[in-house]
């Protein structure tokens, strides 16, 4: 067979599985190839199941052999972020403090995966903990950006988002706490989406901030990443907060757009200073008016509090999660001549990176006494304001479209303040805080690096976005 | 607004973090601006506003009350670098000085 599998969407993987021109072996073999001869120059993944994945493609072409249906993501080779328990396969959520963990089960988004016909092929890189927007705040090396190995490939999610475009793997997952699966996406120019908070089950996530953890799809088209959802999506009995089944709605196809007002928030606007994403979003917005959607201004006045109030409700959900390091139950196990306290400052200490450590201080005075009202309380508050805002400019539009990020992927080393990195996600945290759903899109290409656009629903409406990221996208 | 006086190595105590000399000055450049960041949020109105802890909406989640064998213990013990037989070793809980000493 000469034609290059890892070129193939799912969707197209699926069908040629089903008409037997190719085996789960061969797609297999054709990334692990493509790792082999590539991730050496990218850095996305922390580690490669390379004989497990390989068993299990031999017993699921068995299994197909025998006659067993194509199951629905028949084809699909996943690469899962490493701070999502698979069984057996190491979790460091990218840190030193988890090295030599193996968790002992699999998440339930990945036995829902398995259970559809999907194979995890490894373990992807992150910021520590999730903590980042470049992936360069790894406990173990940076990813570089595919397109540009000189530039980040954005985060937390980065090594993910750059395993898809490297063509390593069908699709991937991320979590977004705060932009991490649509950021990367754009930077990488793949598909990215963050579901509405609670559809997906975080049984299995290593936690970050459980207000605003979200386990997403990246993939190649917004197909893939659509089948992925609807996998992954539903109560799980493991996770109390998942929401209720919910039937879904009929696909609204290549019509999705007409007739919908779509809103475009000044406030996100005011804040690009790229001309080349201005532009991709202009041409963006000229694609939607011509499919038939009313296009209108629109504010959310408090889109400039949302970066500050991500940063004070995001450590200090996570200086209490990270507090279970300690070294006895998962992870290094650090030294053992002296008494527990000293024991647990000295590992976390010497295992955290800079930015858990910042983050966990910070958290931890924000919820400290005669502080947590001035901070944590304020930003509890103000989060109530940001979700308050998109209800009520939803009741005038179907949907929101803003660019993903102010500018394209920037070079590795260039933002060295940790604020900055903060700004980074300007167009991510209100999402995020509302618990809304939203997706990250390539755009038109401008140059020789992608752009996303960002298209923002109410809650419950993953699949107004996925329908109109679908028909706008043309895949 | 007035300025927080901000006691790093207060904070690493309450944080069970040891900060080597490094650590420290870069905390001491952050802290205060990441602070100064944050605190721009207590400009906001927000004399009438309740605070939000979750958005799912759903209250009182309960499951059935069924006992469920739980067959994992050992591969959980197993899991951990601080291991006795069939449980987790924890170090000594009386014989501790401060943290910061070590």
């Amino acid at each position: 067979m000469t034609r290059d599998l890892t070129k193939l969407d799912g969707h197209a993987l699926h069908a040629a599985l089903g008409a037997k021109e190719c085996s789960y072996v061969d797609i297999v073999e054709a990334y692990l190839k493509a790792i082999v001869d590539r991730d050496g120059d990218i850095g996305s993944f922390l580690f490669i199941d390379e004989d497990g994945i390989r068993a299990a493609a031999e017993s699921m072409d068995a299994r197909l052999a025998a006659g067993e249906a194509l199951p629905p993501l028949a084809g699909f080779v996943i690469a899962v972020k490493d701070n999502i328990a698979i069984k057996g396969m190491p979790a460091t959520a990218g840190s030193r403090i988890l090295e030599g963990y193996a968790p002992p089960y699999d998440a339930t988004v990945i036995s829902r995966l398995r259970a559809a016909g999907a194979l995890m092929i490894g373990k992807t890189n992150l910021d520590e903990f999730g903590m980042g927007a470049s992936t360069e705040q790894s406990g173990f090396h940076p990813t570089k950006n595919p397109h540009d190995v000189s530039r980040v490939p954005g985060g937390s999610s980065g090594g993910s988002a750059a395993a898809v475009a490297a063509g390593f793997c069908t699709a991937a997952l991320g979590t977004d706490t705060g932009g991490s699966v649509r950021q990367p996406a754009a930077f990488c120019g793949v598909v990215g989406m963050r579901p509405t908070y609670s559809l997906v089950s975080r049984y299995g996530l290593i936690a970050l901030a459980s207000s605003m953890d979200t386990v997403g799809p990246l993939a190649r088209t917004v197909a893939d990443a659509r089948a992925l959802l609807a996998v992954m999506s539903g109560h799980d009995p493991a996770d109390a907060t998942t929401l209720p089944e919910r039937g879904t709605s009929p696909r609204r196809g290549k019509t999705a757009v007409k007739g919908l007002r779509i809103g475009m928030p000044k406030e996100y606007l005011d804040g690009v200073t790229d001309s080349h994403v201005k532009k991709a979003y202009d041409a963006f917005c000229g694609r939607l008016r011509a499919s038939g959607a009313t296009l209108v201004d629109c504010s959310l006045p408090t889109t400039p509090h949302a970066i500050p109030t991500y940063y004070v409700l995001m450590p200090a959900e996570a200086s209490s999660n990270l507090a279970r390091y300690d070294g006895v139950r998962f992870g290094h196990p650090g030294r053992d001549d002296l008494g527990h306290r000293t024991v647990y400052a000295h590992l976390r200490g010497g295992r955290f990176g800079m930015e858990p450590k910042r983050r966990i201080m910070v958290g931890t005075f924000t919820l400290s006494e005669g502080y947590a009202d001035r901070y944590y309380h304020a930003a509890q508050r103000v989060r109530t304001l940001i979700r308050e805002d998109f209800k009520r400019v939803f009741d005038t539009v179907d949907l929101l479209v803003t660019p993903a990020t102010p500018t394209v992927a920037f070079p590795l080393g260039s933002v060295t303040d940790p604020l900055d990195m903060y700004r980074q996600d300007m167009f991510m945290s209100a999402a995020s805080l509302a618990g809304v759903p939203a997706i990250s899109v390539p755009a038109a290409g401008m140059g020789t690096l992608p752009i996303g656009i960002q298209l923002i629903a109410p809650q419950g409406s993953d699949d107004l976005v996925l329908d109109v990221a679908e028909s706008t996208t043309g895949n | 607004m007035k300025k927080e006086r901000i006691d790093i190595d207060r904070i690493a105590v309450l944080s069970n973090l040891q900060l080597s000399d490094k650590d420290r000055t870069s905390l001491e450049k952050d802290f205060a601006s990441i602070v100064d960041f944050v605190g721009e949020l207590q400009r906001v109105d927000t004399t009438e506003t309740d605070v939000t802890n979750q958005v799912t909406d759903l209250e009182n989640v309960f499951r059935a009350d069924d006992v469920v064998p739980f067959l994992h213990h050992r591969a959980i013990v197993e899991g951990s670098g601080r291991r006795h037989e069939s449980l987790f070793r924890v170090p000594g809980v009386f014989d501790d000085g401060d943290p910061h000493d070590a």
